[in-house]
């Protein structure tokens, strides 16, 4: 297991979201991994801080109490305890998926020079030549759910919503076509010219 | 007795609306001279200048050059113009004569002159008569013809602004740019057979070009707004959902639906409002569709 992957596992176990076998595998690879250790503390100190409003202790023993309660086998009160140890970590799940968000975001923009760089390097698009970006249907290209036997896994990959595909889609064809439709309709009015001639990418910051 | 009222109301709102269009306010028959004019005059000079771009997601500079010029590079784009033979239905809405009173059936012309920068400007106002389009604002050079600034605006909040600044004006007489008229190839064929059309566009726009293909392609204009219909066939089935971005004015209305004969991604791109893409888009005729 890669120390991105036990990080992974590590915001899937603060989500609720991880099994108990894969709960075990991280506790092991965080014990050989002290700083998988401190990775999880500074989450946890950064969603107590969050949630109080002030610093706080770093404590580095909240694995052992996870590995405790699923070491007390599969009784109820040990689900309910894993759970309960697993709810204090959802608010700052939240916040750690709202900082992915923040990062993905904010690559969307480019820098200004970036924006320049790719107008003056875009060319007239040759329409024909774009393909048509794939949907997938309803009744085919399914996504099936990993499994351990006949048991499937805690999470399924969430669908992607179709407007969001289709907002995806309305952008990709502005680039595509605005510049066969600008020169066509700078033949036809009277302003000095169409934005769409420029070709540019300057709108990714609207998605 | 409600019979007669309601035909009578509908013969007097018809001969309003004929009056109108038959009736061009001297004011408006100077505006559309002008724009005739800015259009496809064939005397104006040759000029380079740099454009500031302003939309609501930023500015850009460009350099804007019409007629024989220098060096090309990405950020240039180059104002086309238009020979007298140039059979663009655009030119035929701006002309009073052959299409009653021309885009003032549409817009509220409104023209002043001022002086900017030392240059004698005519600045015109086009508000449109209804919902299905934006406004323009263009500031026009008096002597050259050039327009110095167009604005683009909806419900009194401009989509995009473009300003020349820096503008230098060759003394030489204007090159013939008959090959600037189609810059892309374009080949227009408006009598193509295209197996589908919108059943509804607003009053006014015309289709003044098509390619039929792999992505049939029709643009339709009023002589001041234009948009362009692009549909693709895809081969997969496709999943029915609609998207849009803008940049500027400029608006990309996606459509994934299924035609009788298969699905269909139709994409209106154009200086138009959304909602006038999706009702064109709403409207499209698929009946005579073939692959």
């Amino acid at each position: 297991m890669t120390r991105e992957e036990a990080k992974q596992l590590l915001s899937q176990l603060a989500d609720g979201e991880l099994d108990e076998l894969s709960t075990r595998r991280l506790l092991a690879q965080i014990d050989g991994q002290p700083e998988l250790r401190e990775v999880w503390a500074r989450w946890h100190a950064v969603r107590q801080g969050a949630r109080d409003g002030r610093p706080q202790r770093v404590d580095l023993t909240i694995a052992d109490g996870v590995r405790a309660a699923l070491e007390q086998g599969g009784s109820r009160a040990s689900q309910r305890s894993l759970q309960v140890m697993l709810a204090r970590f959802r608010p700052f799940a939240v916040a750690a998926t709202v900082a992915c968000l923040g990062v993905l975001i904010g690559q969307q923009w480019p820098a200004p020079e970036e924006s320049l760089a790719l107008a003056a390097g875009s060319a007239v698009p040759t329409v024909r030549s774009m393909p048509v970006m794939p949907i997938a249907s309803s009744t085919t290209n399914q996504l099936l759910p990993a499994s351990y036997g006949d048991r499937s896994s805690a999470t399924l990959p969430k669908p992607v919503a179709v407007e969001g595909l289709y907002h995806e889609l309305a952008r990709q064809r502005l680039e595509a076509y605005s510049a066969t439709h600008a020169a066509r309709g700078a033949l036809h009015t009277p302003a000095t010219f169409m934005t769409g001639a420029l070709a540019a990418d300057d709108n990714r910051g609207e998605r | 007795m409600k019979g007669y009222l309601a035909t009578l109301v509908v013969v007097l709102s018809l001969l309003s609306t004929q009056a109108y269009a038959q009736s061009c306010s001297s004011d408006e028959r100077e505006v559309l001279a002008l724009l005739d004019r800015v259009v496809h005059g064939t005397t104006k000079p040759n000029f380079a200048a740099r454009a500031l771009v302003q939309t609501a997601v930023g500015s850009q500079q460009i350099i804007v050059s019409h007629g024989a010029s220098g060096e090309q590079s990405g950020y240039s784009v180059r104002v086309p113009t238009h020979s007298a033979q140039c059979p663009d239905k655009s030119h035929q809405l701006l002309l009073t004569a052959n299409e009653g009173c021309g885009v003032a059936q549409w817009y509220k012309l409104d023209m002043r002159t001022e002086t900017a920068r030392g240059r004698q400007t005519q600045i015109v106002t086009a508000v449109p008569r209804d919902f299905y389009r934006h406004g323009f604002q263009l500031v026009v050079d008096q002597k050259t013809q050039i327009v110095l600034r167009s604005t683009t605006f909806t419900q009194g909040s401009a989509l995009e602004n473009i300003e020349l600044q820096s503008l230098s004006v060759s003394t030489a007489a204007p090159a013939s740019e008959a090959a600037d008229d189609n810059p892309l190839g374009l080949q227009a064929s408006p009598v193509a057979d295209f197996g589908w059309s919108p059943s509804w566009v607003p009053s006014g726009f015309l289709r003044s070009a098509g390619t039929v293909g792999a992505i049939d392609t029709q643009t339709f204009t009023d002589g001041l707004s234009s948009f362009s219909i692009f549909v693709e066939r895809p081969e997969a089935e496709i999943r029915k959902g609609e998207g849009r971005v803008s940049r500027g004015a400029t608006v990309s209305y996606v459509r994934g639906m299924n035609s009788p004969l298969g699905p269909r991604l139709v994409t209106v791109v154009g200086e138009i409002p959304v909602n006038t893409a999706r009702m064109v888009v709403e409207g499209i005729d698929w009946s005579r569709d073939a692959q």
